[in-house]
């Protein structure tokens, strides 16, 4: 009857171990979040442009880290120091919102009206999001 | 009729001048030349035994004057990304309290900009002086960097060392083992004319 319970108890202790050991094991190799796969906060680039001139501190409870979509036109392209787009998309007169996409290259071109899906890091002199993806084109 | 002409006509080449001179103002003020970029880098690491940390920001903002020697920077504490998402969660959450405090900074000049000759292809030995925050915590701080011109371009490139301690950000001792007390940081802006 003793020997049983000692063997009950190692068996489950060890049990425990291999439980926390696993998550352990998978909490430190967890994936990236994702903009493609996050519930996501739909607005225009003019607004989250505008929503961030009015009130930064205001802004940042909404939208700071969360994934956000938004739509807008694209005003200028470019490549940042890892080769990666960046685009620019109109949004108020004073600042517009950069997205810095995933992907090397877009396929989308100046003028072209997109959504994109990405997590807002906050603002300085434009609104900054990135790990972007194009929702549409 | 004539005579009665004449101080008016002296009066508008007065007007005509004084235009000139506000032109010429104006244009002087172009031509001193303002680099920006707004994808500059930022990445820093940490060495330890136990662990190696690394982390790259790719959206620093910085504008950078060739006359003064004024330069700026400015981060978004989480346009930071690590190789691991619990190292970057951990970082924004726990140590940068990046929801509280989103940006960090430096606003200084560089002290002997003279010595760089942007019409000149070359490398520049340059120290830079002024203010940085992060983590809400302003420090004086003094850094040597390079300036490297290229086809009229400057790249400016600046490595120092910067403990969390000093800007009052807290490292537990159960990982005080993995993260280290001096970061190596290094900055990396390649900037276009404005």
């Amino acid at each position: 009857m003793r020997k049983k319970t000692v063997r009950l108890a190692i068996v489950l202790s060890l049990l425990c171990i291999a439980g926390g050991a696993i998550f352990v094991y998978r909490m430190y190799n967890k994936p990236h979040r994702s903009a493609a796969t996050e519930t996501v906060v739909v607005l225009t680039a003019g607004q989250l442009a505008a929503a961030y001139e009015l009130d930064e501190a205001g802004a940042n409870k909404k939208y700071l880290g969360n994934a956000v979509q938004v739509s807008g036109t694209v005003s200028e392209l470019s490549f940042n120091q890892q080769n990666k787009q960046v685009l620019i998309l109109t949004g108020t007169g004073m600042s517009a919102v950069q997205c810095s996409l995933l992907e090397d290259k877009a396929g989308v071109k100046k003028g072209d009206s997109v959504i994109i899906k990405g997590f807002c890091s906050g603002f300085l002199t434009d609104v900054i999001m990135d790990r972007c993806i194009v929702a549409k084109q | 009729m004539i005579a009665c002409c004449k101080p008016v006509n002296k009066l508008r080449m007065k007007k005509i001048y004084v235009f000139l001179m506000a032109l010429c103002c104006f244009l002087h003020v172009k031509a001193q030349q303002v680099f920006t970029t707004r994808h500059g880098q930022i990445s820093f690491f940490s060495r330890t035994p136990m662990e190696n940390i690394d982390a790259l920001n790719n959206e620093v903002a910085s504008a950078f004057n060739m006359q003064t020697g004024e330069i700026g920077f400015a981060v978004l504490i989480k346009s930071f990304h690590f190789e691991r998402a619990l190292m970057e969660e951990h970082f924004n959450e726990n140590y940068m309290e990046s929801d509280k405090m989103p940006k960090a900074g430096f606003k200084g000049k560089i002290n002997n900009i003279t010595s760089v000759d942007f019409t000149k292809d070359g490398s520049y030995n340059v120290t830079a002086e002024g203010e940085m925050t992060i983590h809400g915590v302003a420090k004086k701080i003094a850094v040597p960097g390079t300036i490297i011109v290229k086809g009229g371009l400057p790249q400016v490139i600046v490595k120092f060392k910067l403990a969390p301690k000093e800007y009052n950000i807290q490292i537990p001792s159960l990982v005080a083992d993995k993260i280290a007390g001096s970061m190596n940081v290094s900055v990396d802006c390649r900037y276009e004319k404005k």
